[in-house]
């Protein structure tokens, strides 16, 4: 607890800390939410597409 | 044991039955990684706080090496034995390299700031990490760019294989000229040269990163069979 503390008081260098490890989530995030949506929305129409063809 | 995988019909079900678990994982050791960097790491006694920062810095960098290699071996693969799956490797890998380098050089950016007194230097570390990204994003742009997925997955395979002369540079730098960044700490696993609290954060955040990558990687080899799916299922309409 005293390490954090100690952090947080650490004025500039916690805005710079606090910086990378947001845009490091942010970006990884942004990867995860694009490959998951993006997979869904495949998932969606490949389904619809062979429903489509076995109609067929 | 890779032959068997290599069947995309029960990859697929690999990846559906496994994946979820491996992103759970990512986030059980993510959040014991973010307790040891803030709780239970001391600052550095030249660095102050931002020592922080390389808990997450050094991982992506590690990371954006892995992938490269990942992809380099399976272009490999596919200029030589043109097997699908590691096309397919190779194109869902590129967008998390081209992430986890682009988080390297944002971090380590940071980081320079209050360590060196400069956003940005042109060092040879620094440069060739950047030239790694734009490699990266080539692979993106070829594999993206043709209409012939076949063509393109060619193309960026050449590229890749071509590429990989960036990793020992990127490597090595520090060692071959004399460069701002700081030489590897963690170089021999025997005498690492940072202390065992800080090293925990580093490997725990590695594997968190790790579980995140093969969980990630996992969904977009799946998208991307569907997508080839959708494409015959077109083709064959057409025809």
């Amino acid at each position: 607890m005293r390490y954090f503390s100690n952090f947080i008081d650490s004025g500039d260098h916690f805005t710079y800390v606090c910086l990378s490890y947001f845009i490091v989530f942010l970006i990884l995030f942004l990867m995860f939410f694009l490959s998951y949506t993006k997979t869904k929305k495949l998932e969606k129409e490949f389904t619809l597409l062979s429903k489509n063809e076995t109609k067929k | 044991m890779i032959f068997k995988f290599a069947n995309p019909l029960r990859f697929q079900k690999f990846v559906s039955k496994y994946q979820p678990t491996l992103l759970y994982l990512s986030l059980i050791f993510l959040v014991c990684g973010l307790f040891f960097s803030f709780f239970n790491s001391p600052p550095d006694y030249m660095q102050g706080e931002t020592v922080r920062i390389m808990y997450i810095h050094v991982p992506c960098a590690w990371f954006s090496l892995m992938i490269y290699s990942l992809i380099a071996i399976c272009s490999l693969f596919s200029i030589v034995f043109k097997h699908t799956l590691a096309d397919i490797i190779s194109r869902a890998s590129a967008p998390i390299g081209a992430s986890f380098t682009l988080a390297t050089l944002i971090t380590g950016s940071i980081w320079g700031k209050p360590t060196w007194g400069t956003w940005w230097v042109w060092d040879a570390r620094l440069t060739s990490e950047l030239i790694l990204f734009f490699i990266y994003l080539g692979l993106i742009l070829i594999t993206t760019s043709y209409e012939d997925k076949s063509k393109g997955d060619r193309y960026a395979s050449i590229l890749a294989v071509v590429g990989i002369v960036n990793l020992p540079i990127i490597k090595w730098s520090v060692d071959w000229w004399n460069t701002l960044h700081q030489p590897a700490s963690i170089s021999k696993l025997s005498s690492p040269s940072i202390d065992q609290s800080m090293l925990t954060p580093l490997f725990i955040m590695t594997i968190s990163f790790l579980f995140f990558f093969v969980s990630v990687l996992l969904m977009r080899i799946k998208a991307e069979i569907i997508q080839r799916k959708i494409d015959v299922i077109r083709f064959n309409r057409v025809d």
